[in-house]
């Protein structure tokens, strides 16, 4: 049976799928959270994306090995998946402590005719890389996680095992600090003061 | 001069270019992802048939007959019985008589109680 990435089936229906011999499961399984596990690493990485990969990769091959002992009700794949992302770059960024962070890899320079907008979009979203690379680690996983994965608290709160009360203290002193550093980069980027 | 503070709608902007700068996972990751999901599952896959392909005939008559120690014990008895047959120990007579009547040993009617004893004293 084939099911898209946005079919209503659930992530842990395919899980089991997959574990019972669904080939097309695990190509669903792949579509919906590989991308998102690949996001989340990147931006936890500053931005290098080989490393990203392997993270991605990792993290799914560990989610096909425990697919046959899955205990269904228990915890949402996405957020075991997240969970599982967030502690490989924690190994990996405490590795390389001290070494200085990769640039982001996409160059936002467009020369294309009417590019403006993408332009300053993609201004605004290296800008943001920039300043949640300056983030405490813990923070910047946070913000990532709630404002750009679209993760809400609870699920936070369970990929990092802390409380939402924790995460919240968290989001809302990285957010504070990145709107500190983005004030910064609002005049470069155009936009108006007021 | 001093910037007003950044505004949550605002700081969202940068969220929404950010979310839009998501980096697109590579074909080749999407295939080296796919290719351990499908080597993590064929072995899975085999599991169950693998006892099955190796149960030949003779496997299966040892699994009916309830594996080596029940075959060993048949063979045992097998034996047991072959050497009864050709020797044919002398002790064995009585009680073949005892169990087979007719055989020249007991008769039904010596089972039977007799009443000769009470009618005599009367």
């Amino acid at each position: 049976m084939a099911f898209d990435a946005e079919s209503g089936i659930s992530d842990e229906a395919l899980l089991v799928l997959y574990a019972n011999g669904d080939a097309e499961a695990a190509r669903a399984l792949t579509q919906r959270l590989a991308p998102r596990v690949l996001g989340f690493a990147a931006r936890m990485l500053g931005g290098d994306l080989a490393e990203a990969e392997d993270v991605a990769q990792e993290a799914m091959l560990r989610l096909w090995r425990i697919a046959p002992e899955w205990r269904q009700g228990e915890a949402k794949v996405s957020t075991w998946v997240f969970r599982v992302a967030s502690n490989l770059c924690t190994d990996r960024l405490r590795k390389r402590r001290g070494v200085a962070l990769g640039e982001l890899g996409a160059d936002p320079a467009d020369d294309s005719p009417g590019a403006e907008a993408r332009l300053q979009a993609a201004s605004r979203a290296e800008a943001l890389e920039a300043a949640l690379q300056d983030l405490p680690e813990r923070q910047r996983q946070a913000v990532v996680l709630r404002h750009l994965e679209g993760l809400y608290n609870p699920e936070i709160a369970a990929v990092m095992e802390i409380s939402v009360e924790a995460v919240e203290s968290l989001t809302a002193r990285g957010k504070r600090a990145l709107a500190k550093a983005l004030t910064g980069r609002r005049a470069e980027l155009g936009y108006d003061d007021g | 001069m001093m910037m007003a503070e950044m505004r949550d709608d605002e700081l969202e902007l940068f969220f929404e270019a950010g979310r839009a700068a998501a980096p697109a996972p590579s074909e080749a990751l999407m295939e080296r992802v796919l290719a351990e999901a499908q080597a993590q599952q064929a072995p899975r896959a085999q599991t169950p048939a693998r006892p099955a392909a190796a149960r030949g005939a003779w496997a299966g008559l040892l699994a009916a007959l309830g594996g080596w120690p029940a075959v060993t014990a048949l063979a045992a008895v097998a034996v047991a019985g072959i050497w009864l047959g050709y020797a044919s120990p002398g002790e064995l007579d009585g009680l073949t008589a005892a169990l087979w009547p007719g055989q020249g040993g007991y008769d039904v009617v010596d089972m039977i109680p007799s009443y000769d004893g009470l009618l005599g004293e009367g």
